[in-house]
């Protein structure tokens, strides 16, 4: 501890620097005092703590760097050839002669969507009969919500220009929520302000990395696409095949209980649509809700275009079998189709809804629906719980009829369960061969061209239909391709057979065209 | 059983630009002064039980902090946040600490300290063999944790996560 110059030193120093040197003089010391005293006899513990000071060293000296990161370094020469070589993509691709194709001819509506409508594009002045919507009640171009709606644009004016949790919460929107939820059947709903995010919103919201999804092969683009973003691991079974179903879930529980070490159970889902929009099958929700209970998972039911169709009441799939909404965990629907406003919601327990709240995507970060939207929705769903019988049995006996008289015709195939109003029709295989002339296979396109064809054929006798399209590398599973037909309670009798005759002259138009 | 080293999977995008809540706060220089605190009460709290040794104390000292270390930093996986579909449910907080990324100041401090705190304790209290066997094993668990060869590596199936679900 003193703080004597050291003998060396020359005197008369400045004393700053006489200071540094007494510090390091001392520090100097302390540490030789300090091995002296540590070594004590015992040179293999002096060895490990010379390694750990060593190991300091080591550590601190050491540049930072990232794991993950492969950085490649490119010379200057081999960044000239990639430049060299890079071909800049157009921002937006060259179109192919199909699509081209498919782009002129895309039809553009006059006017008011509706029952009946005028095509801006061509010469048909014609008022047709609308096949394409998927206007089922009829309530695109209903008076008496039409009226509604243009008081309420004057009271709410046209958007609510915030997302829910930020000033975009009308009274309107909690009493829908309300309504929604009392019609179903189910504890409490959330409304999104679109169809296709909400089941995009709610499937990623429960299920996470790790959790497990098992969901139909035949389910519709927004599903595949929420299935893909929950980054959850898939298993598919084959299109409402319960046997199927149940062998995938045994596998997987049976691999939950083989795992290894700590058991977290992940949470595991089925996920189905009532209605399939790219078949028109109906899913047999008795047998999920058995297999539910049976393999312990949850489900996830998108009544989006079920919903206001199947049932009594029109309230769905758990309508349709009698079931007790409250099994189906979380039961996503839409009001844009058959509804025909916008939007969709999600019924579920209090708890579930309320975690939506916080952390559904499309609820927390999207625009709420504007109020006109919202009350058009709440005035349909207050027309058909007041007269269900109205809208539901005539829609029923328009698509009964229409799907007896389209599978008459020769050469057509009709798909999809007996009670959907939403058909899909597509030349038999057999039509396709007897057409080919020279033997030729059929490409996807060869077939869309023709299903666009028929459906130009079928306007000329003033019926509106629409080939199905898809976003064809993005399915998982490509629907072959079809001639989607939406049949409407607003539809009469005779327009149900006029369409039903136009389509029938047309197939038999094209099909006797050899190419 | 499990065998004796496994990798977990992480799809933790080693993304500069996003901050994860879970792990952030341990660069802050209070975090760091804590540890300091945490060492200097824990020597305070184990020299005033009666009949206690600076031995003991200084062992006490040393097997607690290390055991904090052990617990926050490699114990416990995951956050209680919800981050990109739960990229970081697989990882420990010293593996989601700065993105992944090796050798930062954080690191090194937090690494050097236990290794301090051990070298002090030998030297004021003259461990015998044994208790200098149990307070170096402590340290080397720490430490061999920390290195940069075992990010993501887990010896006996110890915090697998969900990772074995295959």
């Amino acid at each position: 501890m003193d703080s004597q110059p050291t003998p060396g030193e020359p005197a008369g120093n400045e004393p700053s620097r006489g200071l540094l040197r007494t510090a390091w003089d001392f520090s100097f010391r302390m540490v030789l005092r300090y091995i002296k005293n540590s070594y004590k006899d015992d040179p293999f513990r002096t060895f490990l703590e010379v390694c750990l000071i060593a190991f300091i060293i080591w550590y601190i000296t050491k540049q930072k760097y990232n794991i993950g990161n492969n950085e490649i370094v490119l010379s200057e020469k081999e960044i000239d050839e990639l430049v060299e070589e890079w071909n800049p993509e157009p921002l937006v691709p060259e179109l192919t002669a199909f699509e081209r194709e498919t782009l002129e001819k895309a039809i553009v509506i006059d006017g008011p969507n509706g029952t009946k409508v005028r095509l801006a594009s061509g010469s048909n002045t014609k008022p047709l009969i609308n096949f394409a919507s998927y206007n089922f009640l009829g309530f695109l171009d209903n008076p008496q919500i039409e009226e509604h709606a243009y008081e309420t644009l004057r009271k709410y004016g046209v958007g609510s220009c915030g997302p829910p949790g930020f000033y975009g919460t009308l009274d309107v929107h909690m009493e829908l929520e309300k309504q929604v939820a009392a019609f179903v059947g189910h504890s409490s709903a959330i409304l999104y302000s679109q169809a296709f995010t909400t089941t995009l919103s709610v499937i990623p919201c429960f299920s996470k990395r790790g959790d497990i999804i098992v969901a139909d092969e035949g389910v519709n683009f927004s599903i595949q696409q929420a299935v893909m973003l929950s980054r959850s691991k898939v298993h598919w079974y084959k299109h409402n095949d319960m046997a199927d179903l149940e062998r995938v879930l045994n596998e997987v529980n049976v691999q939950l209980a083989n795992r290894r070490g700590k058991k977290a159970l992940p949470r595991k889902f089925i996920v189905t649509e009532g209605l399939f929009q790219n078949t028109g099958d109906i899913a047999p929700l008795d047998e999920l809700v058995d297999l539910k209970h049976r393999y312990k998972f949850r489900i996830i039911l998108d009544e989006s275009y079920s919903f206001g169709v199947l049932g009594k009441r029109g309230a769905g799939l758990t309508d349709h079998y009698s079931i007790n909404p409250h099994e189906v965990d979380l039961l996503i629907g839409a009001l844009c189709y058959a509804i025909g406003a916008s939007g969709g919601f999600c019924c579920a327990d209090k708890e579930l809804v309320e975690h939506q709240r916080l952390s559904g995507l499309g609820y927390c970060f999207s625009a709420s629906m504007p109020g006109i939207l919202t009350v058009a929705a709440s005035d349909a769903i207050q027309i058909l719980e007041a007269n269900p019988d109205n809208y539901l049995v005539s829609m029923r006996e328009n698509a009964v009829l229409l799907r007896s008289l389209l599978k008459r015709i020769p050469g057509l195939q009709v798909e999809g369960d007996n009670d959907s109003p939403l058909i899909h029709i597509r030349l038999t295989p057999e039509t396709l061969v007897r057409m080919k002339r020279s033997g030729g296979a059929w490409t996807n396109t060869d077939i869309d061209r023709v299903l666009i064809e028929l459906t130009e054929e079928v306007q000329k006798d003033g019926v509106l239909l629409t080939p199905s399209r898809y976003v064809d590398e993005h399915e998982r599973l490509l629907p072959n391709s079809s001639i989607r037909i939406c049949v409407s309670s607003a539809h009469t009798r005779k327009e149900i057979e006029k369409c039903a005759h136009a389509v029938k002259s047309a197939v038999s138009r094209i099909t006797s065209k050899k190419r | 059983m499990s065998t004796l080293v496994q990798r977990v999977a992480s799809a933790a995008n080693l993304n500069e630009h996003s901050v994860n809540p879970n792990s952030h706060w341990v660069n802050l220089k209070g975090s760091w002064t804590t540890n300091i605190v945490l060492i200097i009460s824990f020597r305070l709290i184990f020299s005033v039980i009666p009949w206690s040794t600076p031995e003991l104390s200084w062992t006490l000292t040393n097997l607690s902090y290390c055991l904090f270390q052990y617990i926050m930093f490699h114990g416990i996986i995951g956050t209680p946040f919800e981050v990109n579909q739960g990229a970081y449910d697989n990882l420990t907080l010293w593996e989601q600490m700065d993105n992944g990324e090796q050798y930062t100041p954080t690191k090194k401090f937090l690494t050097v300290v236990p290794i301090v705190v051990f070298l002090l304790s030998t030297h004021y209290s003259n461990y015998d063999v044994p208790t200098f066997v149990i307070n170096f094993t402590a340290v080397l668990i720490v430490l061999i944790a920390k290195l940069p060869a075992f990010h993501r590596v887990r010896f006996f199936g110890i915090n697998m996560g969900q990772n074995d679900y295959n």
